[in-house]
């Protein structure tokens, strides 16, 4: 499991799945309605909406035999809480640069 | 919108003038940032790229230069938006090396904004792959 907000930024990081998403803005799916609009198979459709579902970006419900994929707009907070953002990320390059900086001075 | 802080500190086992080279020269910024065209200087453009895409990352203007004490700079990033966020460096010597601390001012917090998320291009793809591996590089 990986933790948010990195698995919702896995999620974003892919063009067609940001695809889906503004289509999935506009409206609730299923996975054959998603299918149709674009030039990939189902089973790659499937894999997209079971990533963005991972990175809490969507939701699923089963409704009869049909699986329906909706937006989950909450689930785009921690990608937007930049606080957390940053704070891995400076955390990630002050790493870098103290093992850098210190193997190059020794 | 609200706007935060971040303060980190790290000791380093460098002189503060070695650590200025880190911060603003474009080959060693590669090494562990993102490499600029040209060395940051005060009064001029901050532009830097990634590595891999070439795409423009980050981008703003070195407002201050004191070296090897302080370097100040405005810090934008596409997916923030509009946002302009300060970035302040602080070098201070000790025993055996150098005090580096580091203010990230002016972030937004849950921007409700969902073209602004949707905005992000392959720059930023390439930009987040990076800082998720980022950990594993140095720990590895």
């Amino acid at each position: 499991m990986i933790p948010q907000p990195q698995s919702a930024f896995r999620a974003l990081s892919d063009p067609t799945r940001r695809d889906i998403l503004r289509l999935l803005a506009r409206q609730d799916m299923t996975i054959a309605e998603v299918t149709d609009r674009f030039d990939i198979t189902r089973p790659a459709v499937k894999k997209h909406l079971t990533i963005l579902q991972e990175g809490n970006l969507i939701r699923v419900q089963a409704k009869g035999r049909e699986r329906v994929n909706s937006l989950n707009p909450a689930g785009m907070a921690p990608v937007l809480d930049w606080l957390q953002v940053f704070d891995s990320f400076w955390d990630d390059r002050l790493g870098a640069l103290k093992t850098t900086i210190e193997k190059d001075n020794r | 919108m609200t706007e935060l802080t971040l303060n980190k500190s790290i000791y380093l086992k460098a002189e503060p003038a070695d650590v200025w080279a880190y911060l603003t020269e474009p080959a060693k910024l590669a090494l562990w940032f993102h490499a600029p065209k040209e060395p940051l200087q005060q009064g001029a453009p901050l532009a830097m790229y990634g590595v891999e895409s070439g795409d423009k990352l980050i981008w703003g203007e070195v407002r201050l230069a004191q070296k090897p004490k302080y370097l100040e700079y405005t810090f934008t990033i596409k997916p923030m938006g509009d946002a302009v966020s300060l970035v302040k460096w602080t070098l201070t010597p000790v025993a055996g090396g150098t005090r580096l601390q580091l203010e990230h001012s002016g972030l937004p917090q849950h921007v409700e904004a969902f073209d602004l998320l949707l905005a992000l291009d392959k720059g930023w793809d390439d930009h987040i792959a990076r800082m998720r591996s980022c950990a594993h590089e140095v720990t590895g």
